[in-house]
Order: structure tokens, then C-alpha cells, then sequence
């Protein structure tokens, strides 16, 4: 039996793609606010098989966060749907019936509708519905935790928007154009976790 | 009356709070997958664990803490001026309107 997972830990099992990329700085500054902590495949080091690694980090995290919105078809005659999220979330369904104490799962869409075309054997499972934007991701990360003396939306929309604005410094400082690159998800989640804490800090002496 | 029915839709009652609470408590609710938020009651993430978990340079931390002072900054002109807080919501509504 492993170690029982960090109760913080979120695995965000979300595409890694440009238009994603708002949407993405939303989770890990909005699940900052809530006082969880975000983590990707793509921190993981390791010369491990990727399949490997990801169920490790299912495993080692409460809770996970499943992404399915970009679960389409490109424009490119040759494209194909893509499968890592759906394959991701069987993974962490499978790990999670085995052990229910362990692991909490969430399925996220932009649209009511879409999941019950896309994955229809997960009718009845309370999708959270973000409409594609970043408000929308913040509000239902209120909707699926709650903690104590938590953030409202515009609070977190604050946070979120000052992040997002100085993601192209933090780009830079690391060399890439890649928002989901290692370097550049740590320092959003060091910018995110120290900006929360002065927030928190100037709400207690309010 | 469309504007109404508008804002009824973005801010719903209390009523309606209530409702929606009942029914994700009820046998109904959870049986149709209606789940209520989990209750996060883990410590805060420490500086220290942030430090473990997601190690960064010393150039990095001193550029983070430069964005994290502008942000002070920021937090307290907002505070010293709370009416001008309040402008960019009062021009975007007078665009809107116009």
C-alpha cells in the first residue's frame, strides 16, 4: 500500500495547448486561493515510462481535477480527438474504486452537454461547467472545495489577472514560449502561493 | 422586462439556494451524482513545503519577489482610493450604455 496521498495535492489532468493556456494559470492560482496545491505530469522527473509517472502522481494526490473540455476534433483533416485526459481519468476512476478513501475525482467540461456526447458512461457524475473562461474555472473551484474564510470570485479574478499579466516575464526568464514547461509551472506556483498569502494576510487584519 | 429576467438569472435567491442545497443533500441528489463541495480543512501551504515541492533559483525568487512587492503596491493604491477603484466599472457601464 502507498503512502497516503498529501491532502493538498490536486493532479490537474488538463491539454497542453495554447488556447488552454488562460484556463490553465486559472486552476493553479484559484486552487492556490483554496489552499491546494496543483500538480502536473510534466513535473514529474524521472526517466520512468510517462504512463508510469502519471499513475505515480494519480496515486500520490488527494484529489484530482479531469479537463475533458478540448476533447475534440482539430481542424486538420488528419487530426485525431485527443485521448490522454479520458485515459488519465480511467486511470484515476480505477485507482480511486479500489481505494474510495484515498482519492476524490472532478470531471470539468466548458458546456453541459458535451460530456454526454463525449464520455456517455459518465452520465450521472456532476460535471463542473466553466464556459471556458477563468471566472468560470474559479467559480466552480468554489463550487467543488470549500475552505474556511475563502476568497469570492472577484477576489480570485484579481489574483488570477495579475498573474496572468506577468506570465510572459516568467516565460521569458525561463527561455520558452511554453506555459505548461516544468521551470515556468513552478514559478507560477511560487508567484501564486506568495501573492495568496499577502491576500490572506491583509483579509485577517481587515 | 428581458433585464430582469436577466438578473434574476445571474443572482438567484436565497430561496433557490436553499432549494438547490436540499436537493444535493437529499437521496435524490445523491443519487443523480449532485455532490457537495469537499471541505478543506488542511494547513495552509507552508513557504517551507513550497520550497521542497517546487524548488526554483535564487534569480527567480528575487524576480518573483519584485512582481510580489508591485502587487503590495498595487493593493495599497487600491486601498488609499477606494472611489477610484470604482471608475473603471462606472466608464466600462457608460460605454456599455452608449
Amino acid at each position: 500500500m502507498p503512502p497516503l496521498p498529501d491532502p493538498k495535492s490536486v493532479f490537474l489532468n488538463v491539454p497542453y495547448d495554447e488556447e488552454f493556456s488562460g484556463i490553465y494559470v486559472a486552476y493553479i492560482v484559484g486552487l492556490y486561493q483554496l489552499g491546494l496545491v496543483p500538480h502536473l505530469a510534466s513535473e514529474i522527473p524521472g526517466g520512468d515510462r510517462r504512463l508510469d509517472k502519471i499513475f505515480k502522481l494519480i496515486r500520490s494526490c488527494r484529489y484530482s481535477i479531469h479537463d475533458l473540455s478540448r476533447v475534440e476534433m482539430g481542424d486538420a483533416p488528419t487530426a485525431v480527438p485527443r485521448f490522454n485526459m479520458p485515459l488519465e481519468l480511467g486511470m484515476t476512476i480505477t485507482w480511486q474504486r479500489l481505494h474510495p478513501s484515498r482519492h476524490d475525482w472532478f470531471v470539468w467540461e466548458s458546456d453541459h452537454y458535451r460530456i454526454q456526447r463525449s464520455a456517455s458512461d459518465l452520465n450521472g457524475t456532476d460535471a463542473c461547467i466553466h464556459n471556458g473562461t477563468p471566472e468560470g474555472v474559479l467559480r466552480e473551484l468554489r463550487n467543488a472545495f470549500h475552505r474556511d474564510k475563502m476568497p469570492s470570485v472577484p477576489d480570485m479574478l484579481a489574483l488570477y489577472r495579475f498573474v496572468n499579466n506577468n506570465v510572459d516575464a516568467i516565460l521569458q526568464r525561463n527561455g520558452t514560449s511554453n506555459r505548461y514547461d516544468k521551470s515556468v509551472f513552478k514559478e507560477l506556483c511560487r508567484l501564486s502561493n506568495y501573492l495568496t498569502d499577502i491576500l490572506r494576510h491583509v483579509k485577517t487584519a481587515v | 422586462m428581458p433585464f430582469q429576467w436577466q438578473a434574476r438569472i445571474r443572482k438567484p435567491s436565497p430561496c433557490f439556494e436553499q432549494i438547490v442545497s436540499k436537493v444535493r443533500n437529499s437521496k435524490y441528489g445523491k443519487l443523480i451524482g449532485m455532490r457537495k463541495p469537499i471541505r478543506i480543512t488542511a494547513p495552509w501551504p507552508t513557504q517551507e513545503e513550497m520550497e521542497k515541492n517546487f524548488p526554483i533559483s535564487k534569480a527567480s525568487k528575487k524576480a518573483l519577489q519584485a512582481l510580489v512587492e508591485e502587487f503590495k503596491a498595487q493593493l495599497s493604491r487600491e486601498e488609499e482610493s477606494p472611489a477610484s477603484s470604482a471608475e473603471p466599472e462606472k466608464r466600462r457601464k457608460r460605454a456599455s450604455a452608449a
